[in-house]
């Protein structure tokens, strides 16, 4: 967990460069700078995005104490804690 | 049976009205401690109660000014210490305490434990507000603690579905009230931490008595909670009551629901403010550029700027010229080159000894060798000679050779 910058923290820092463009007061050269900050920012978010994947899932402990998890479908009764 | 004679025979309506003076006279005031119980609140705004005891029980009233001026909700099952005086409902042939007063009486077992634990944990800084941790925004993996067969795990799973569709959510089944439920509940938020797949947890249950939500009120709970690495929003019942869960928790939800609508952003909503970034953001660059290109032009225009570009197209004519009259110079060079040159070929064309021989000269060599004879003493008579022509070429042979010496005498040969 938190090995790469969050979506919440990319996001912002696009609209922060969103804002800084539009109030014309960078330079062309950091305009342009910014601009292709902003379109990585924005690639990273999306693809974050994208990622996301429907998964509804059970954490289950074996007797081993091995925590594992596995599906859980949509009419399922979910499994209580084992009870070996 | 008779009467015996001089017994008195009273009326129902004399006999109640006795009982009535009696019971009022001898209790116009009591003070009593029951259990409440068959409450009843009808429209007229009076509350109708019993309040009874392990022995015992008794009808008792609460006029709707008294009701007024109760400052808890009175509830079925609550042990209160009341006041009021003893009357008697003729009608009906019963008594009554009619109530001017009723409160709480002091706290229950669970009240107890619940206060008791609470200062404790506050005095330890589970509660302390800078210990709380802030959320992920948009968690991978949301771990949730519930009953897998109560209303909350599916109000979550509701709100989730509706608002961040893509999401993923891990449950850890538990029991949630009962004998051991907050044993597995804590073993349940030890596990996730364990685990690490889930970067927010909800651990919770729907609402109920104080009873019910017993287990979120127990230390072995709250501890887990505290030590739990992944931030926790505790979600139980319906907010009535505060459960020390909730106030060790990271963020307390008043109900599963609302844990949802917390835990997750809205998934439309985030991929609209990605879009509009990204719109913006091409926008404002091609504003930037426009701006700047703008002022490239204006300056471009500006007298300053025209000054030098007006030298600059003197000198570049300059040049044209210069250009013009060097090629044309160069030009009457070559053809004077030329010319003197068809001169000198002419010449050359005069002086060829081809040229001279087509006019009818003949160069006459000794055969075999390329010396030109100028002397007859070069050869004696028999000597073959070769004879060059305009066209073609002679051998002969010398039938006399005579020199009288051009040059002023070279010795006849022979």
């Amino acid at each position: 967990m938190g090995k790469r910058p969050s979506f919440e923290k990319s996001l912002e820092a696009l609209e922060e460069i969103v804002a800084e463009l539009e109030s014309g007061q960078l330079t062309l050269d950091e305009a342009l700078e910014r601009y292709e900050r902003g379109v990585a920012l924005h690639k990273a978010c999306a693809e974050m995005l994208a990622a996301a994947e429907k998964r509804i899932e059970v954490l289950l402990k074996g007797s081993d104490g091995e925590l594992t998890t596995r599906p859980l479908k949509a009419d399922e009764e979910p499994p209580r804690e084992d009870e070996s | 049976m008779e009467p015996s004679p001089g017994e008195e025979v009273l009326t129902i309506s004399e006999l109640t009205r006795r009982i009535r003076r009696s019971l009022e006279e001898e209790f116009p005031h009591v003070c009593v401690v029951g259990e409440v119980s068959n409450l009843a609140r009808p429209k007229s705004g009076h509350v109708y109660l019993t309040l009874k005891d392990g022995g015992a029980q008794i009808s008792a009233v609460l006029w709707r000014s008294a009701a007024a001026r109760l400052r808890f909700d009175l509830e079925d099952g609550m042990e209160v210490i009341a006041t009021g005086s003893l009357s008697v409902y003729e009608p009906r042939g019963s008594y009554q305490i009619t109530l001017s007063s009723i409160r709480p009486k002091g706290l229950g077992a669970l009240q107890l434990a619940f206060v008791h634990l609470k200062d404790k944990l506050e005095k330890e800084g589970l509660f302390r507000p800078e210990r709380k941790r802030p959320l992920p925004y948009l968690p991978e993996c949301v771990g949730v603690v519930t009953s897998p067969t109560g209303a909350a795990l599916q109000d979550i799973l509701t709100v989730i579905a509706r608002r961040f569709p893509p999401a993923h959510v891990v449950l850890r089944p538990v029991r949630v009230q009962g004998e051991g439920a907050a044993a597995e509940i804590a073993q349940a938020i030890e596990d996730f931490n364990t685990w690490g797949g889930a970067d927010v947890l909800i651990v919770g249950r729907g609402g109920g008595s104080l009873e019910d939500l017993w287990a979120f009120n127990e230390e072995i709970v709250a501890r887990a909670i505290y030590a739990s690495r992944i931030p926790i929003i505790s979600a139980v019942g319906h907010e009535i009551d505060v459960t020390i869960s909730d106030l060790v928790a990271d963020r307390r939800a008043l109900t599963p629901t609302e844990a949802a609508e917390i835990v997750l952003p809205e998934f439309r909503e985030l991929v609209g403010r990605l879009g509009d970034a990204r719109g913006r953001l091409a926008a404002a660059l091609r504003g930037q550029v426009g701006l700047a290109r703008a002022r490239l032009e204006q300056t471009r225009g500006a007298y300053g700027f025209r000054v030098p570009s007006e030298m600059v197209r003197r000198h570049e004519q300059r040049l044209d010229d210069l250009c013009a009259a060097a090629t044309l110079a160069t030009r009457r060079r070559l053809e004077a080159a030329r010319d003197r040159l068809a001169a000198a070929a002419g010449r050359l064309e005069a002086l060829s000894p081809l040229s001279v021989l087509r006019r009818g000269y003949s160069i006459t060599r000794i055969a075999g060798t390329r010396a030109v004879l100028r002397d007859a003493a070069q050869v004696h008579s028999g000597q073959s000679i070769e004879t060059l022509l305009h066209a073609g070429r002679l051998v002969s042979q010398v039938l006399e050779a005579e020199s009288h010496g051009a040059d002023g005498g070279g010795a006849p040969r022979r």
